[in-house]
């Protein structure tokens, strides 16, 4: 049987990238909060510069590995586990190891069903072909204050274009939505390949500029020895000068300094527990082999998107015997990948790309619904970014498919050309669709005998149109920047550190999981944070946004605080 | 707080390329192959990345011995799969030409490899294609990978492809199209203990997770 522990006003489950925002909001309110952490404190001392441990081995997370998702590409196919999602189990979670690029979102991806049907008409929606093309239950303008409190929060490091649309930089995104005020830093600095992308683009009509991120450019807050020194080794990988803005370097420690949080590490959270009349009364945990339960007046979960997931799914109960929160069938619909396409060419001297990835030239250009797209067959697009932080095994696999992979020719194409590709990335969106969903799996269990999740995920067709016209788009680029042998390669991976969906928020019970401050229709004491959240994928990195939406669903709770606890 | 003045210090170190390993007291001789499956190994990584006049190959990059260690310790699991397809292998160049694989001219072990990569050889588990990929990828990580983890000895896959090496200050200078950035030859061992390092062997360097958790403010 479990040991009761003291009860608290609040647990969150995850102290990562959401909840450790949560957690500080919160504790600063006042509010007593037990952090449930799986993970260990990490530290500079282990972020050493190492492509095997960091990119090869992904030694950083062990719980999320151990309880693998399956996946499959449709209903019926056998679902198996593939390896190589990096996610992070840590004070901090996956922020500790990020690329850290920090995005508010086009105001479009709110709206996209609204805007789609005002701009196409109905028939551009998808419906008729099984997808659904949803807005969020949350606006721009809704989160316009929290992503500014996040930005001076973290220390985001770009270039804005649009504050208080007085201001249109000519070299900020002509696109952005606007902002009160601008970035806390400058961003990060230029490189040699990002300036040659942005004047090819320019040539083009196109509009590059520096992406931001949550990378310190310069000392921040007066933290000496805190801005990024560009060694390279950034994504995958914790930053040893505490430049990258993970939640353990600021969102934890300002909730610890409160004295209202206790934070345990190494815990795996099981079940969520409900009395008869459906409200959640806390979560069994196990630490050390010990069961133990916390009871709390409200509990939100704030673990990556497939745990949180196969949490509401396996806390069973009474009131709701498909899983909490799921009387509506709802809990693991509507889930959504990124795609990865990478375009590739061989320029004629060496590019050097050596900098982090969070050193970027971005474009908008293709992204939402900044270009026409009648007749093009699908909505949304992808943002394009140029590539960096290349590390010598990866550059040792990436190849033009007309080199072959060994022997050599292929040490002889290393030697000349290895450091001389370059190229761009696009983060292609992803919009949900009947067919694509998370469930519990039938057959494979974890470790400690409870089922995992089951993935079924495949990119539909307007995921390929997209897809196939964001290439033709990328390849005019590096074609324009010089590179020559151009290939591509892309996947869209089941599986994947940018999912989306699964707790979709929504105005309507029937047809969504939570509202828009996460908190589930059903369970009025339970919230879910982060990307499960999330009605459509958008194309471009989400946690800041998500962070803000953490925010804000903390303020919300503190708001209502008074008649919650009653 | 480390200071980047600092940081530059750290960097500093007195070993040479063909130091680094021994000092970190990698075995020479293999710990978890045995000297057939060792031979083997070597031919074929030597096949996969050669010596030629561009540099030394996997096989004088001490390749073979990152495959060695990390089926000693991190990639275990993988041992048995190794024993099977090496066996397989040697099997086969038996079958073909009567002799063990690494006993073959290098134009017989090429055309076997290519076999094996079109999964045109039987005996293999689960295929002799997903064999092939698995082992050019171990290669690949044991050319390019921190030497520290067995490979890439005396630098020779960085200085290969002319990848700069570890630095934790990258100047600006480093990353404009056609420079030449100097190759320091460091290995994330040398700097001056900064970094906690699990070498393949089980031996820890550095400050321990315990210490540095502390110092993190953790419980």
């Amino acid at each position: 049987m479990s040991m009761r522990v003291k009860p608290t006003d609040v647990v969150i489950v995850g102290m990562g990238g959401t909840g450790a925002i949560a957690a500080m909001a919160l504790t600063e309110a006042g509010l007593d909060v037990v952090g449930l952490e799986a993970g260990p404190w990490r530290s500079t001392a282990e972020f050493g510069m190492d492509e095997i441990r960091n990119d090869v081995r992904n030694a950083m997370g062990p719980k999320f590995n151990a309880e693998l998702p399956t996946s499959r590409a449709t209903a019926r196919d056998a679902a198996v586990q593939v390896p190589g999602v990096g996610m992070v189990n840590a004070v901090g979670g996956t922020t500790v190891h990020y690329t850290a690029f920090s995005w508010r979102m086009m105001e479009w991806n709110f709206r996209a069903r609204t805007e789609t049907i005002r701009r196409y008409g109905r028939a551009a929606t998808g419906d008729a072909d099984g997808y659904e093309l949803r807005d969020w239950a949350v606006d721009y303008h809704d989160l316009e204050d929290y992503y500014d409190r996040v930005e001076y929060l973290l220390g985001v490091s770009g270039r804005a274009a649009n504050v208080r649309g007085q201001q249109r930089d000519p070299l900020g995104n002509p696109f952005e939505a606007e902002r009160r005020r601008g970035y806390p830093l400058p961003p990060l600095r230029s490189y040699g390949f990002g300036e040659r992308c942005a004047a090819a683009a320019r040539s083009l009509g196109w509009h590059p500029f520096r992406g931001p991120a949550a990378i310190h450019s310069e000392d921040f807050q007066g933290v000496a020895g805190s801005a990024c020194q560009y060694c390279g080794f950034c994504g995958n990988n914790g930053c040893h000068t505490n430049a990258k803005a993970g939640t353990f370097l600021n969102a934890v420690p300002r909730a610890q300094a409160t004295g209202n949080l206790t934070l345990r590490t190494g815990v795996r959270v099981t079940r969520v527990e409900t009395d008869r009349d459906g409200r959640a009364t806390g979560v069994t945990y196990v630490q050390d082999g010990m069961e133990h339960f916390q009871p709390a007046a409200m509990v939100i979960l704030a673990a990556y998107i497939y745990e949180n997931v196969r949490l509401l799914l396996l806390s069973t109960s009474k009131a709701f015997p498909r899983g909490l929160a799921n009387n509506h069938d709802q809990v693991g619909r509507g889930y959504m990948s990124h795609g990865y396409l990478n375009v590739n060419g061989v320029f004629g001297e060496r590019v050097n790309l050596f900098g982090p990835t969070g050193q970027y030239i971005w474009l908008d250009d293709w992204d939402s619904d900044n270009f026409d797209h009648t007749g093009l067959g699908f909505v949304g697009g992808g943002g394009m970014y140029s590539l960096n932080e290349v590390k010598p095994i990866g550059a040792s696999r990436t190849l033009p498919p007309n080199v072959p992979g060994w022997g050599a020719e292929y040490k002889r194409w290393l030697a000349r050309n290895a450091m001389s590709v370059g190229g761009m990335f696009v983060m292609v969106e992803d919009v949900a669709h009947a067919d694509n969903r998370l469930d519990l799996d039938p057959s494979v269990k974890d470790a400690t005998g409870v089922p995992v999740l089951r993935i079924t995920f495949e990119p539909k067709d307007q995921e390929k149109r997209r897809l196939a016209f964001l290439e033709r788009k990328a390849r005019a680029l590096v074609q324009e920047m010089g590179g020559e042998s151009l290939w591509s390669s892309f996947f869209f991976p089941a599986i994947n550190g940018h999912a989306y969906g699964g707790a979709r928020m929504g105005e309507d019970p029937e047809t969504s999981v939570a509202d828009g401050y996460g908190i589930t229709h059903e369970v009025p004491n339970l919230a879910v944070l982060g990307g499960a959240l999330m009605p459509t994928s958008a194309g471009r990195n989400p946690t800041q946004t998500l962070q803000a939406m953490a925010w804000r669903t903390a303020d919300h709770l503190v708001d209502t605080w008074s008649s919650r606890a009653a | 707080m480390v200071l980047p003045a600092a940081l530059l210090e750290a960097c500093g170190s007195t070993a040479t390329p063909q130091q680094v390993q021994s000092l970190l007291g990698l075995p020479v001789k293999p710990v978890s192959l045995d000297a057939r499956q060792a031979r083997a190994v070597r031919a074929v990584v030597g096949r996969l990345i050669p010596s030629d006049a561009t540099g030394p190959g996997a096989e004088e990059a001490m390749v073979w011995r990152y495959i060695d260690l990390a089926l000693s310790r991190d990639l275990k699991q993988l041992k048995p799969l190794y024993t099977a397809n090496l066996a397989a292998l040697d099997a086969l160049a038996v079958k073909r030409h009567g002799r063990a694989f690494a006993a073959l001219a290098a134009g017989r072990q090429d055309a076997i490899l290519r076999d094996l990569e079109a999964g045109r050889a039987d005996g293999f588990t689960p295929d002799a294609a997903t064999f092939f990929a698995t082992v050019l990828e171990h290669t690949r990580e044991g050319m390019f990978g921190d030497p520290y983890w067995g490979g890439n000895a005396g630098f020779a896959g960085w200085d290969l492809i002319g990848f700069p090496g570890l630095n934790m200050v990258t100047p600006q200078a480093y990353t404009e199209l056609g420079a030449r950035p100097p190759l320091p030859h460091r290995s994330v061992t040398q700097f001056n203990g900064m970094f906690m390092v699990t070498l393949p062997t089980g031996r820890h360097l550095g400050p321990s997770a315990a210490m540095a958790a502390k110092d993190m403010g953790g419980m």
